[in-house]
């Protein structure tokens, strides 16, 4: 890099916007890790169009992109380590939008999490992920290490609350990824990007989805008498169904060192202390913490002192918050390992830690985001005691092997980085590598992105499962390999290739049905985990079944009766439960896929905090087939709601219908659908109808059903009344029922009743169901005019959303364009398609978005 | 791109100015509460950043001369990182030896350096200096001459944040009984006087006299006191700090009872002065002494609630003083004794931790972050539009004075003992 590049640079950033002088520079050659490596400029950019000129710059100058937020990161992530751009976003710092309809926020990267959640309280909403160094770390910094935090328990980690995210490629071009309409057709990019390190893209702005903020919290500290007994408390508070908001473990020696230093009277002579938070409404968190403290204290815990007031909670929190600090007050440094663990594994494994360390002669304390089996333990040392530091590391080490072991991950939420990287093979086998590595080269070919990230410096080649004849017109494979063996073949057969959940007949162009019935059955029901692992083709019904005997459920409904687990990922289409119980892609946990050449990819673990590489399970949600088979899946398990209520409401009209719904929308913590619904027929006997389910423990439900009927009476509905099937219930029945066209139609929220009347028509022959917070509105024409399609999918794009055909009636390609306008990223997506399924068999007629020939150039994104 | 290896400062390269840095594991926790970071938003001017810097220096890898000097130099020495500070780094120490690096190793010449030979030696210690400085500057003032600099485009930026800094003529209220108090109470209290405040701005201290004695305290104010030194310390010069600290000490040796500070900042360095002595044989003891008995005034006034509470007539905001929430701690105390004054609300600042800019002589020597440090804390004001914004030091004072009439608010400017008197004699008046 010469001079005059980087005066370059500092003409079209300003002289203020870039750092050149060598001694300044050191500055930004660490993060809160132990990582360092020194950039050799820093772009300071205010606007996302100096982001991409500053990449655009990178690119010329070849040399590596990486991006900062606020350095707080503990695995190397924004370490320039091998010189290169580090592309600061501090100044970057501004929530851009708040939209109180859709309860969304658009950012900019650099604005700081705390302040997030500040701008979200003032609309009483909430940005849950919340990690120790929220006060300072920047959302940005969040997106790109998938952060998780202590109230992720209930509330999901960040992945789940990213919508859309604005980027600019390796090549220097700026497109957005994933929609503010939920579920938009085409590969989850938006969520591939998020976690990846900054490996993949620069972020330059993101829509977040916030949630009604908890009109209550209480906070309890509960002290056990040891480590074992806080363990076993926590898998007692997950078997009994509880839902506190946070659950954070502490051991004696790290509560010591924080007391020091907080003063807040926590208890220095427990062996171990529990932060619990639970959160509600008003009427709610006392019966809530009632029964936590009943059964911890039968469980064993020592004593539980709930917060009296705000101040003292907050003083609480304090503590938990400032532990990385205060190590510091016992050795000049420390090491924080970050591992997930099965819960239930949790005891055994803080036990492991504890003995690995006491042979290797290594102090370490415990913190652990107790609910989610995501471990912490600090280990003590000198950076300058090279024999120390080579023990403390050796100590990581021998945990990590064991957590690989116990089917955990290697990183929880601090990211691999330079941190972890030599430890993704304990973990992720070449062939797993090999399907993150084929996502890296589609985004960024010449590894401009944080090179030398997440990834070990050398990997074994993949293997691939040697081709084996597939005979007839329908494949039923029975296993990963023989599912591989036979897509293998078929690729070399370059026969095309329709995965259904049921036997079908073969199709007309040749090709083979590739029918999952014999991928049946649970392989491990982990209800103390939280996961189910089931075979794809297993039938929707059998695992409902089996999860409720354990009190428990997926939150998935199939629309259809005979509808298989894999089938319903695949498809991306799920009740309106997603207000509660997050969306599909909130789900799936772990995948195992058979790609079409032979390889077989182990996508995700069991555990809800896993951050070891890319985020691959979400690539198979809503991919419909054409990226790869899924063999099995893990799927997170939710407690069966104590409580369901369901309110129903006639509206005058369209627009009343929607503006109800949305109010209740606006201030429900606990619903589980809400509806707004229109059947077809005559204007006088369609009546619009609210339909909003409440789930959760009872008095919650309660208090939102008055909310919702209050809402009712003030926005003056015609009728209401309490009773009635469930959102779910009514959704399913009705999908069921329809014969004909069936089409998803998803729009920003506050669309929803425009593109709802379009969709509707004036002619009376189409009914919708719309899924309220999803801004999804399913339509259904028994007998659709020409042109319905087209008119309703341009309305809807030009509404920033999209529309989807659902029944196969309208799958006909000779009838109907499936796909509408290509979404952003397509040519990513071609990219991905090729490398995982490199003879093009696979669906060929399911593919979710055009194919590079079918648009034309003018057309292109 | 290699830095020319140099000999660290000597000054800088001592052992526990090593450990202190190592103490720093660089979570960054503090960039947000640094109020240059937050303006600037580079991690060149963040407690983290001038930290790294300063272990650099001190190992010698970088020199003393350029961006080290200028990013130790922004500073503004407000110490609010050490609050965020999980693990304890004492930055203000660190930043004090780094300042007497940067000060002997970059020599400031010419006029500036007579300016600083002027105030640091003649003018800060001396009282009737002091007294001239401000007639000058009441006659100035009359003169129109501050509004006047501000017009003249060759006048240098800090010479007019000066003249705009100059005290405003006051409009206080009349008071029928202006005297100092004439009923003597039982515990004895020392009243540390300062240097720039009791001349620029003697109301301040007259009332912190009467409000003392309302409150019980039989007021002294010990002769021979002179200049807390913190101007000193901050701009490098801690052997004249440590002479000015000896004098103190010893004006006011052998008085029991509490020293009372009115200033944030004087409050703070008096309180330091155990550190700053800790290595002088002959005086380390008596100035741990010293510094225990330090306290804020408002640690030491009680104000009683009158029942039926007054209506709610005036919206106060409470500017914190840097020094005093983040050295001193105190922060509860000034809130409580105005929440207690009849018909006062108190209207909490989004930030109140953030700095106004003045930080000493700050304002004069950065002026250009010294102003948008100030326009932050102007537009939080603005969202909490108070009809009188209270103050416990001079320098936030002056600055804060300054925002509030630039910024075209309507709020009136006041230190806790003004209102604390005001609102008193007042309400003494209705009730007698």
């Amino acid at each position: 890099m010469t001079t005059s590049a980087v005066r370059q640079l500092a003409t079209l950033l300003g002289n203020d916007g870039v750092v050149t002088d060598p001694v300044e520079l050191g500055v930004y050659s660490y993060d809160g890790g132990l990582d360092r490596g020194t950039p050799e400029t820093v772009a300071l950019p205010r606007t996302a169009d100096d982001v991409a000129t500053a990449v655009r710059w990178a690119i010329e100058q070849q040399i590596p992109v990486v991006a900062r937020g606020a350095g707080t990161g503990l695995s190397g992530g924004a370490v320039a380590e091998h010189g290169g751009l580090v592309l600061s976003f501090a100044r970057m710092d501004r929530v851009t939008e708040l939209d109180d309809v859709a309860l969304t926020a658009a950012v900019e990267p650099g604005v700081v999490n705390a302040i997030l959640d500040q701008h979200a309280a003032a609309h009483r909403l909430y940005y849950p992920p919340d990690p120790s160094s929220g006060r300072a770390c920047t959302v940005g910094g969040n997106i790109a290490e998938n952060a998780g935090g202590p109230h992720c328990f209930k509330y999901g980690i960040t992945t789940r609350y990213v919508l859309a995210l604005d980027v600019v490629l390796a090549d220097g071009r700026s497109c957005r990824l994933g929609s503010e309409a939920h579920d938009a057709p085409g590969y989850d990019l938006c969520g591939v990007v998020t976690g990846s390190e900054g490996t993949l893209a620069a972020v330059t702005s993101a829509v977040l989805q916030l949630v009604p903020r908890p009109a209550a919290v209480r906070t309890a500290m509960v002290e056990f008498d040891s480590l074992r007994a806080a363990g076993d408390a926590v898998s007692a508070v997950i078997a009994a169904g509880l839902v506190p908001a946070a659950l954070e473990l502490m051991d004696r020696q790290i509560v010591g060192i924080v007391e020091q230093y907080v003063q807040a009277g926590l208890p220095t002579d427990a062996a171990a202390v529990l932060i619990v938070d639970v959160d509600g409404h008003a009427g709610s968190v006392g019966p809530q913490l009632d029964v936590l403290t009943a059964l911890l204290e039968a469980t064993g815990a020592r004593r539980v002192r709930v917060a009296e007031d705000p101040s003292e909670a907050a003083e609480i929190w304090r503590a938990r918050k400032c532990i990385a600090g205060a190590f510091s007050r016992l050795a000049p440094a420390y090491y924080t390992v970050d591992a997930t663990v099965p819960r239930s594994q949790m005891a055994h494994a803080l036990e492991l830690v504890d003995e690995i360390c006491a042979q290797l002669g290594v102090t370490v304390g415990h913190v652990a985001h107790a609910g989610d089996g995501n471990l912490h333990p600090a280990m003590l040392l000198d950076p300058r005691d090279r024999g120390q530091v080579e023990r403390v590391l050796r100590a990581s080490t021998e945990f990590l092997e064991e957590v690989a072991r116990l089917d955990g991950s290697i990183t929880g939420e601090h990211g691999v980085g330079i941190e972890k990287r030599e430890y993704m093979p304990l973990m992720h086998s070449p062939t797993d590598l090999s399907a993150m590595l084929d996502v890296k080269h589609v985004f960024d070919p010449h590894g401009r992105f944080n090179p030398g990230k997440m990834f070990p410096a050398a990997t074994a080649p993949a293997r691939k499962v040697d081709p084996a004849p597939v005979t007839g017109d329908i494949f039923t494979p029975t296993s990963a390999d023989d599912a591989a063996a036979g897509l293998a073949w078929l690729s070399n057969a370059n026969r095309t290739v329709h995965i259904r959940g049921a036997r079908e007949a073969s199709p007309h162009d040749g090709g083979v049905v590739l029918c999952t019935e014999a991928l049946r059955g649970v392989h491990r029901m982990a209800p103390d985990d939280l996961y189910v692992t089931v075979g794809a083709g297993t039938p929707m019904r059998e695992l409902d079944d089996i999860v409720s005997a354990h009190g428990l459920q997926v939150p998935l409904r199939a629309p259809w009766g005979d509808a298989t687990v894999g089938g319903v990922i695949a498809a991306n289409v799920n009740a309106p439960m997603h207000t509660r119980y997050g969306r599909v892609r909130d789900q799936l946990l772990a995948t195992t896929v058979a790609l079409a050449d032979g390889r077989i990819v182990r996508m995700g673990r069991p555990v809800v905090k896993n951050v070891a590489g890319y985020d691959l399970p979400k690539l198979m949600v809503g991919s419909h087939g054409t990226l790869g088979l899924m063999i099995d899946v893990s799927l997170r398990l939710v407690a069966q709601p104590r409580a369901r209520t369901t309110v129903e409401a006639r509206a005058h009209d369209l627009r009343q219908a929607c503006a109800l719904a949305s109010a209740i929308y606006r201030r429900a913590c606990m619903s589980a659908g809400i509806l707004v619904t229109m059947e077809a027929g005559l204007e006088t006997r369609r009546a619009p109808t609210v339909i909003c389910t409440f789930e959760g423990l009872a008095e919650d439900v309660e208090a939102e059903v008055l909310m919702a009927r209050e809402v009712l009476g003030d926005l003056e509905a015609v009728e209401h009344r309490r009773g009635g099937p469930s959102a779910s219930a009514h959704w399913a029945e009705w999908i069921a029922m329809t014969d004909g066209a069936l089409v998803r139609v998803g729009v920003p929220l506050r669309e929803l009743p425009n593109v709802s009347e379009v969709v509707l028509g004036a002619d009376g022959t189409t009914s919708i169901v719309a899924d309220v917070g999803g801004g999804t509105v399913f339509a259904h024409a028994t007998a659709p005019p020409d042109g319905w399609l087209s008119t309703v999918r341009a309305a809807a794009e030009a509404l920033g959303g999209y529309a989807a055909v659902m029944a196969p009636e309208l799958r006909d390609r000779d009838r109907i364009d499936r796909a509408g306008r290509p979404p952003g990223g397509v040519d990513l997506m071609w990219g991905l398609k090729r490398r995982w399924d490199p003879a093009d068999i696979l669906g060929p007629a399911d593919l979710p978005f055009r194919r590079r020939d079918e648009i034309a150039e003018g057309d292109l994104p | 791109m290699t830095v020319p290896p140099e000999a660290p400062s000597a000054a800088l390269l001592d052992s526990a100015f090593v450990a202190g840095v190592d103490q720093c594991v660089r979570c960054g926790l503090c960039l947000p509460s640094c109020p240059t970071y937050l303006v600037l938003k580079n991690e060149t001017d963040s407690p983290r950043g001038r930290i790294s810097l300063m272990g650099a220096a001190a190992e010698g890898r970088i020199p003393i001369e350029g961006a080290f000097t200028q990013h130790i130099d922004r500073c503004l020495g407000c110490r609010a990182c050490e609050v965020a500070c999980p693990s304890g780094v004492a930055y203000g120490h660190l930043w004090e030896r780094a300042r007497v690096a940067t000060t002997q190793r970059v020599p400031i010449r010419g006029f500036r350096a007579l300016v600083r030979w002027v105030l640091l030696r003649v003018v800060l210690p001396n009282r009737r200096a002091l007294d001239a400085l401000a007639r000058l500057g009441r006659a100035a003032n009359v003169l129109r001459i501050p509004a006047l600099t501000q017009r003249v485009p060759s006048v240098p930026r800090s010479v007019q944040v000066l003249a705009s800094l100059s005290p405003p003529r006051r409009e206080l209220k009349p008071r029928s009984s202006r005297r100092v108090a004439s009923v003597a109470g039982s515990e004895p209290v020392h009243v540390f006087r300062g240097c720039v405040q009791p001349a620029f701005l003697p109301e301040i201290h007259e009332a912190t006299h009467r409000v003392l004695a309302a409150s019980g305290k039989r007021v002294h104010e010990p002769e021979h006191q002179t200049c807390c030194g913190a101007l000193h310390l901050h701009l490098g010069e801690p052997e004249l700090a440590r002479r000015l600290a000896r004098r103190n000490i010893d004006a006011f040796a052998g008085q029991p009872g509490p020293i009372v500070s009115n200033a944030g900042g004087c409050g703070a360095m008096l309180k330091e002065y155990a550190h700053l002595l800790a290595d002088d044989p002959s005086y380390a003891a008596a100035a741990r002494q010293f510094s225990d008995s330090i306290r804020d005034v408002s640690e030491l006034l009680t104000v009683s609630r009158r029942e039926p509470p007054a209506p709610i007539a005036t919206r106060v905001t409470y500017v914190d003083s840097c020094h005093l929430r983040n050295v001193q701690k105190v922060t509860d105390a000034p809130r409580a004794l105005l929440r207690a004054l009849p018909g006062v609300e108190l209207v909490e600042l989004a930030r109140p931790d953030l700095c106004c800019g003045s930080a000493g002589v700050y304002n004069l020597l950065e002026p250009d972050i010294a102003d948008r440090v100030l326009d932050e804390k102007v537009a939080d004001l603005r969202r909490a539009d108070p009809d009188v914004v209270v103050v416990s030091n001079p320098g936030c004072f002056l600055q804060v004075a300054r925002g509030v009439r630039d910024g075209g608010m309507r709020a009136r400017v006041v230190h806790l003992v003004e209102l604390i008197d005001e609102l008193q004699t007042e309400t003494e008046e209705t009730t007698s």
